[in-house]
């Protein structure tokens, strides 16, 4: 019989009480009063046979009882030999999480990593089932349950060592609520699944994570999240060699210098709480990464706090440049790419016959509300009904917007930029305009039946579609409110002559206001009131240049793709700044090139930081990948972070430490226990023998109750 | 009229009587004694001796040699005789009673006290004899005289005897020999004196104080009040007997003891026996589990086969 909690045995010494209260009960018996003791004489203490016999009963009664209790608070078990608990099937499953993020680099970590690991490794059981995962911002299996079983038992902790050596440490951040999903799921999922698993296999399991568990690991997601009732999480935490981190990342862009030129790159210099130093340098870096170009900007920063700092860009820039940090001793942080950004170019057509001078008309407020920014450079060019509709340039972007009615010579080039996926506003000021929007949208003029709308009251927008992108952006409840807008004039026109369009706004009338339009691969927008104060107050309302701006960014007219992405993201085609279907041929740090083929739509190879570019169709975009900036966070996480998501976290309380240690130094100890449950049976008959005690006590005290005096 | 039991037999009492518990359980010490007068004088009516109050008479004829201050003029008038109003307290009884109130009385295991059955005891026995006419008095001692009250046959004074009487017992260790000898200097009239208390104490100068109290001319009666654990001594569990009076304690095996404690108590009581019998004094011993009226039927028919008794019919005085 083997014990989970032998110290509880120490109870059983409680079995001296009873003995003890013995002895002092003779020796203090009540006081029988009594008148008088003239005829009495002194008689020592005499024990009758009888009464020594009843009490030794009452004694070992007494001490069985105590020894029962701290028989069954010492939970024994039997223990099965080693070869029948393979047969049942009994084993013991655990996943080994391994932190491969980017905070690893820094100097011991990697080493102290593996042998972790491999003691972790080293402990299983040749019945238990062991997975091997590794983790940054994602989770990759090394080796499953099913492998770990395939391999002969002497060679699988050598195996699943060597697949951990050839992983190499990522430039991501850590992801720890994905890593600890995933080794959960994979305990679910694989329950009936290990060889020789049956119904008695316990569903969940251990949870071994080998992390240095800094501050940046993101946790989002692990909260609510249920567990299997066994699991238990061990944190095989890794200590750094040199405490303390500073770290730099690229932060949003700043203005523009006042005489023009390349606005200076933003940096964040972020210093972890437990650095020592505080003076740091930040400049741009020579072309070996390890030394400053030129003279670099002196930062202070407060342990556990950021600062900003503005770096203008060399003179003869190449187009892309690093920037280096100094000053703190671990360094896989300390070199970022950074790519000057790069303006989107808009050209924006108005079709119309009114001069842009003229206040009275649609032109003179759209020239206005066309939103400039160091992301976007937007140009208006008025087009007259005569003029010839021109070729847009090879990397800009176009809209068109007609205000007029566009003559025959303008429409045919429209239809086509349209449907090649070209945006189109229709801004419907007059009844003339049906025939244009007829052949814009491809329907049939009689059908469309255009007319002006007559109304005594002005009316106003309603029914306004929050969840389409143009007007996303006023769906807080602040910003919501329509109804200061008052149309004087518009048309009517109904929604179902236009098969496919979807109406984003329409008047208190019912009449559509604004209406979307899929035209080929283009849109078609039609208004049905002009913004100009002689329809409507739009264009005088706070509300129209943020539309205007959503008009063109819902468009994907003004999408600039971000300069940098952090290691290990998913980029996207528009991401790329390429969207639509058509190869685009990269360049990854080490001069190495991939194509994205036509129909691949995202770009996963950017494990590596450092300058990519990404051409098609003669146009050439640079961008920079870098270190996760929230790895430079690498303050140690309390564990209670984890606890208060809920997080089985075995051991780590410290009240509990002792416990733990006990419950978890043999697992299997822990289930065999938890089914035999011989604590039960005894406390059955620690009860009974208490209750025989009592009847015997009472029946005793019976016996013993005499006719004795008492002082009245 | 019940055959006389044994002194110290528990027997089992006639039906009319008030079984001592029932009696005991009463609150009142007045109620008690009320209670048992009634059935005491029910049955002395009820009984063979039921003529004795016609001795009783206030007035007698003048006999020449009779003080003539005491001639009832008043009747003279009527009758033309000449009558002597005699003095009630020539006539009446004086009695005396000597209460024990010491410690040692305060024991009782039936749920009673040895004091609360003495005090029931002399009560009655005060009532009884107000009621008659007596003059009745109090002497209250533990180590010494507690209450003294003269013996007198006034309204308010069986009432102020109640009161006394009433007081728990539990002043101070017994002696017998103190209380004896202050009563024989203050008392000078002689008269009957009867004495209630457990005499649990050496008897070695009973003998003399008594003897001061007899030689006087007084009638003395002695109640020996025990209860059925000192007489019997039937204890069977080891256990530490403390002494209430002393609280002396001693660690005493029943089983053993038994035997040498009955032998001494009943040298003790030979003892007391022996010196009741040498001083002409009448002796009663009365459990206190007995009932109440068995004792004190006992006790007169006892006087009235010494034909000392003075039985009366309660009357009042006459104007």
């Amino acid at each position: 019989m083997s014990f989970l909690a032998p110290l509880f045995l120490l109870g059983a010494l409680a079995v001296a009480a009873p003995v003890i209260f013995h002895l002092i009960r003779r020796t203090t018996r009540e006081r029988t009063p009594f008148s008088s003791l003239l005829f009495l004489q002194p008689d020592p203490p005499r024990l009758t046979q009888r009464s020594r016999v009843e009490h030794w009963l009452l004694l070992l009664l007494r001490a069985a009882a105590l020894v029962l209790l701290a028989l069954a608070f010492a939970r024994p078990f039997f223990r099965a030999p080693a070869s029948q608990r393979n047969a049942d099937g009994a084993t013991k499953r655990s996943v080994l999480l391994v932190d491969v993020s980017a905070s690893l680099r820094r100097a011991g970590l990697r080493e102290a990593s593996l042998a972790k690991a491999e003691s972790v490794l080293a402990k299983a059981g040749p019945a238990d089932s062991v997975a091997v995962l590794v983790f940054a911002d994602g989770v990759r299996t090394l080796m499953d349950f099913s492998q770990w079983s395939a391999v002969p038992p002497e060679s699988r902790v050598a195996q699943a060592m060597a697949r951990l050596r050839e992983t190499e440490l990522t430039w991501e951040g850590t992801n720890l609520a994905e890593a600890l999903s995933g080794a959960a799921d994979l305990l679910r999922e694989s329950a009936s699944r290990i060889p020789g698993g049956d119904e008695r296999t316990p569903e969940g399991g251990e949870i071994t994570v080998v992390t240095d568990l800094q501050e940046g690991s993101r946790l989002t997601g692990l909260q609510g999240r249920g567990w299997l009732p066994s699991t238990t999480l061990t944190l095989s935490t890794l200590t750094p060699q040199n405490p303390g981190n500073a770290g730099i990342a690229l932060a949003a862009e700043g203005p523009p210098p006042a005489g023009g030129g390349i606005p200076p790159a933003r940096v964040r210099v972020y210093s972890a709480a437990d650095t020592e130093s505080t003076q740091f340098q930040v400049g741009w870096a020579s072309g070996d990464g390890l030394q400053f170009e030129g003279k670099p900007l002196e930062v202070y920063v407060p342990p556990g706090q950021a600062r900003v700092v503005s770096l203008p860009w060399p003179e003869q820039t190449s187009g892309a440049g690093r920037i280096l940090l100094k000053g703190d001793a671990e360094s896989f942080d300390n070199l970022i790419q950074a790519v000057p950004p790069v303006a989107a170019k808009v050209t924006a057509f108005y079709l119309g016959s009114e001069g842009a001078d003229d206040s009275k008309q649609p032109l003179f407020f759209l020239n206005r509300a066309l939103p400039q920014s160091r992301q976007v450079t937007l140009e208006l060019v008025p087009l007259p009904p005569a003029a010839v509709l021109p070729e847009v340039e090879q990397g800009k972007s176009a809209v068109y917007f007609v205000g007029g009615v566009p003559a025959g010579s303008q429409l045919e080039p429209l239809k086509t930029r349209l449907a090649e996926g070209g945006l189109v506003v229709m801004v419907l000021t007059s009844a003339q305009q049906a025939p244009a929007l007829a052949a814009l949208a491809g329907v049939e003029l009689e059908k469309l039946k255009l007319e002006e709308a007559t109304r005594n009251q002005y009316a106003m927008l309603e029914g306004i579609d929050f969840r389409h992108p143009l007007f996303a952006p006023f769906a807080d409840p602040r910003f919501s409110d329509f109804t200061k807008i008052r149309f004087w004039h518009h048309r009517r026109l109904d929604a179902e002559a236009l098969p496919g369009s979807r109406v984003l706004a329409k008047f208190d009338s019912g009449n559509p206001a604004i209406l979307e339009l899929p035209v080929g691969k283009g849109r078609l927008v039609v208004l049905t009131s002009g913004w100009h104060p002689a329809d409507s107050q739009l264009a005088l309302s706070s509300k129209f240049v943020p539309l205007i701006a959503s008009l063109l960014e819902s468009g994907g007219v003004v999408r600039t793709p971000p300069a940098w992405f952090t290691a290990g993201a998913t980029l996207t085609r528009e991401d790329l700044g390429f969207p639509g279907g058509a190869p685009v041929s990269l360049t990854l740090p080490g001069e190495k090139s991939v194509v994205l083929g036509t129909g691949t739509p995202v770009f996963t190879q950017t494990e590596l930081p450092g300058l990519y570019t990404a051409s098609a169709a003669g146009k050439t975009l640079a961008f920079a990948v870098n270190p996760d900036p929230v790895e430079s966070k690498t303050a140690p996480l309390p564990v209670e972070e984890l606890e208060k998501l809920g997080v089985p976290v075995a051991g780590a309380a410290a009240t509990l430490k002792t416990a733990a240690r006990e419950l978890t130094a043999d697992p299997g100890a822990v289930e065999t226990e938890g089914r035999q449950k011989l604590w039960r049976w005894i406390i059955a008959g620690a009860l009974c023998v208490l209750i025989a005690e009592t009847l015997l006590a009472g029946l005793t005290a019976r016996r013993a109750t005499v006719p004795g005096g008492t002082a009245v | 009229m019940p055959a006389k039991p044994a002194p110290d037999s528990p027997a089992a009492p006639p039906a009319s009587m008030i079984d001592a518990k029932t009696l005991m359980s009463l609150g009142s010490l007045e109620l008690r004694a009320r209670a048992v007068v009634e059935g005491f004088r029910s049955g002395l009516h009820r009984s063979p001796y039921h003529g004795f109050s016609v001795e009783f008479t206030e007035y007698r004829q003048y006999t020449p040699g009779d003080d003539p201050r005491h001639l009832d003029w008043r009747v003279y008038a009527r009758s033309d005789r000449y009558y002597i109003q005699k003095f009630e307290d020539e006539t009446n009884l004086r009695c005396h009673l000597l209460v024990d109130q010491s410690r040692s009385m305060a024991y009782g295991s039936p749920g009673w006290s040895k004091a609360a059955y003495a005090a029931t005891m002399a009560a009655t026995l005060a009532r009884f004899l107000h009621l008659q006419g007596d003059a009745v008095g109090l002497l209250c001692f533990d180590e010494g005289l507690r209450d003294y009250l003269p013996a007198r046959n006034r309204t308010g004074h069986l009432r102020q005897l109640m009161l006394a009487l009433d007081k728990p017992a539990g002043g101070g260790d017994t002696n017998l020999i103190r209380p004896l000898t202050r009563t024989a200097e203050m008392i000078r009239k002689r008269g009957l004196m009867v004495m209630i208390s457990d005499f649990l104490t050496p008897l070695a100068e009973l003998e003399r104080a008594l003897l001061q109290l007899t030689s006087a001319g007084n009638e003395f009666v002695i109640f020996q009040v025990l209860d059925p654990a000192e007489q019997e001594f039937g204890f069977s569990t080891p256990a530490v007997f403390e002494d209430v009076e002393s609280r002396r304690t001693l660690f005493i095996d029943p089983a053993a003891a038994r035997e040498g404690y009955l032998k001494k108590f009943q040298a003790h009581q030979a003892e007391l026996e022996g010196i009741c019998h040498k001083l002409g004094i009448v002796r009663h011993v009365a459990s206190t589990v007995r009932p109440l009226e068995q004792a004190l039927t006992e006790f007169f028919q006892d006087r009235l086969h010494r034909g000392r008794l003075v039985r009366r019919t309660p009357a009042r005085r006459s104007a």
